[in-house]
């Protein structure tokens, strides 16, 4: 007999759950604005079913379930002896899965919130998470993920076994909210606080909505906005774009700046003032100043081709998937043409969000 | 048509004078010094020697053996440097201030002849190239 907020808190969840899932890890990563906000979506609505466990109807309650170990060793051996137990609300595996998922959905939207935070130097977490701990949370995030794809699929194969085993379609219960009659009912009877649940609801989502928007408005930590050089931009630009001095350590700008004359296979001199102004600029702002996610990922650079940002594990790998001719064809037309498909490149960021590859060229 | 008697003069006039000295002028007759001081046979520049010297294959560099490499093989397209970025066509009809600012013209003269052809162009080979990129 779930009532119609958990319900709705159900079927909510299964649509947030579903892009949220599906922008994480099938879409491109310029879905990352929808993954977020599928996340947050999440959030409210864990908050709120938590509310809701503590102000809502009978079988809404976490009072009423069943999570003790008597409880659990007793379904078992109902599902051994082929005895019907028929509850009210959930019976005591249910209860665990219902818990064990909303554990399960924290900790992804903790660890996503760190990683966004703290790798892509955006949300909340932005003015006071480095890159390191972002980092860090990728594979939890992930691995997380995963355990949560398969408690989904372990929560529907047992709702189908019981539903099966009982005779009553606890997935229709979960639309319609009603059970046959007969159900063993719960040990505590609870009226809905309705009110109450709103009020805690409204204060706390305001409190963590406002929290929230001031720590999105703070500077991202360890990134500060690069004032660009008018020389480097005309001098390097001349042939190709000028690359931002956060994605090459400064070793590499120093070696590069020292060897224009043999440039890739190409003359590139330029008088010793402008070398050293730029060579100046470059190393100034180099990989190693910045927190952000690209000078993070360059700094680690191709022991053998130290000056080619295209040759550094990070770029080789996060481009591999692309084809050749994406870059060869117009308007791509070159590997060290970053602003074709990255829509932020002066300013170093590279987020996600930024790219898009030219239709003329997509395979 | 006594009437056009005075326009006709007039534009007569402003086609018989002499090249004015403007930049392009000025960067040209810089390299005819330079050339007649190099070689007291120089008898001007000549079109058919730039565009000649433009398509010219040279051995020096695997990735660019030309100036046609980047440039296209026609100078009123637009070219395409090794690194994807867009070149302004070469031709002056296509690009008016092309070989307007010596210090540009020196600085990818200097860059790009010794990329292409291992060495500095001559003084002669510059201005053919700017005369026959100027008659286009």
């Amino acid at each position: 007999m779930w009532d119609l907020p958990v319900r709705l808190f159900h079927w909510a969840l299964v649509a947030c759950v579903t892009v949220a899932v599906a922008t994480g890890l099938f879409f491109p990563a310029n879905w990352l604005s929808i993954h977020v906000w599928a996340g947050a979506g999440i959030g409210g609505l864990i908050l709120a079913r938590l509310v809701w466990g503590l102000t809502g109807s009978t079988y809404a309650r976490f009072a009423n379930f069943t999570l003790s170990p008597s409880a659990v060793i007793t379904h078992l051996r109902d599902i051994q002896s082929g005895r019907v137990h028929r509850e009210g609300g959930h019976n005591a595996l249910g209860a665990w899965m219902v818990v064990t998922l909303l554990v399960t959905l924290s900790l992804i939207l903790l660890s996503g919130a760190l990683m966004l935070g703290g790798a892509f130097k955006q949300g909340p977490g932005k003015g006071f998470i480095s890159f390191a701990t972002g980092d860090l949370m990728r594979e939890p995030h992930e691995l997380l993920a995963y355990l949560l794809l398969a408690l989904v699929a372990a929560h529907i194969a047992g709702m189908a076994f019981e539903s099966r085993r009982s005779g009553e379609n606890l997935a229709r219960a979960m639309v319609t909210g009603r059970k046959a009659a007969g159900f063993i009912p719960a040990p505590r009877s609870f009226t809905a606080r309705a009110g109450l649940a709103a009020t805690l609801v409204g204060l706390v989502g305001a409190g963590v909505v406002g929290a929230g928007v001031f720590a999105n408005a703070l500077p991202p930590k360890g990134v500060r906005a690069v004032a660009l050089d008018a020389g480097w931009k005309t001098d390097c630009g001349d042939c190709h774009m000028a690359f931002h001095p956060t994605l090459l350590p400064a070793q590499s700008w120093t070696k590069l700046m020292s060897s224009l004359d043999d440039h890739f296979g190409e003359d590139a001199s330029l008088p010793a003032d402008k070398v050293a102004a730029i060579t100046a600029f470059l190393t100034a702002n180099s990989a190693e100043s910045s927190d952000s996610f690209a000078a993070n990922r360059f700094r680690r650079v191709n022991a053998e081709r130290p000056l080619e940002i295209t040759a550094t594990p990070f770029w080789t790998r996060r481009h591999s998937e692309l084809a050749d001719a994406v870059f060869k064809a117009p308007p791509v037309n070159s590997k060290q043409n970053c602003a074709a498909c990255h829509g932020d490149t002066e300013t170093g960021i590279f987020a996600p969000q930024q790219i898009s590859i030219p239709q003329e060229t997509k395979q | 048509m006594k009437w056009m008697i005075l326009p006709l003069a007039l534009a007569a006039a402003v086609l018989a004078t002499p090249a004015s000295a403007g930049p392009r002028e000025d960067i040209l007759a810089t390299y005819a010094a330079a050339a007649k001081a190099a070689d007291g046979g120089f008898a001007g520049f000549d079109a058919g020697r730039g565009k000649a010297f433009y398509a010219q294959q040279f051995t020096a560099s695997a990735e660019s053996p030309s100036c046609s490499s980047c440039h296209t093989a026609s100078p009123l397209k637009a070219g395409k440097t090794r690194a994807g970025k867009v070149i302004d066509p070469m031709a002056v009809s296509v690009t008016p201030d092309r070989f307007t600012d010596a210090a540009k013209v020196e600085k990818w003269f200097g860059r790009n002849c010794n990329t292409v052809l291992g060495r500095e162009c001559t003084a002669a080979e510059k201005g053919d190239f700017i005369t026959y990129l100027s008659g286009l």
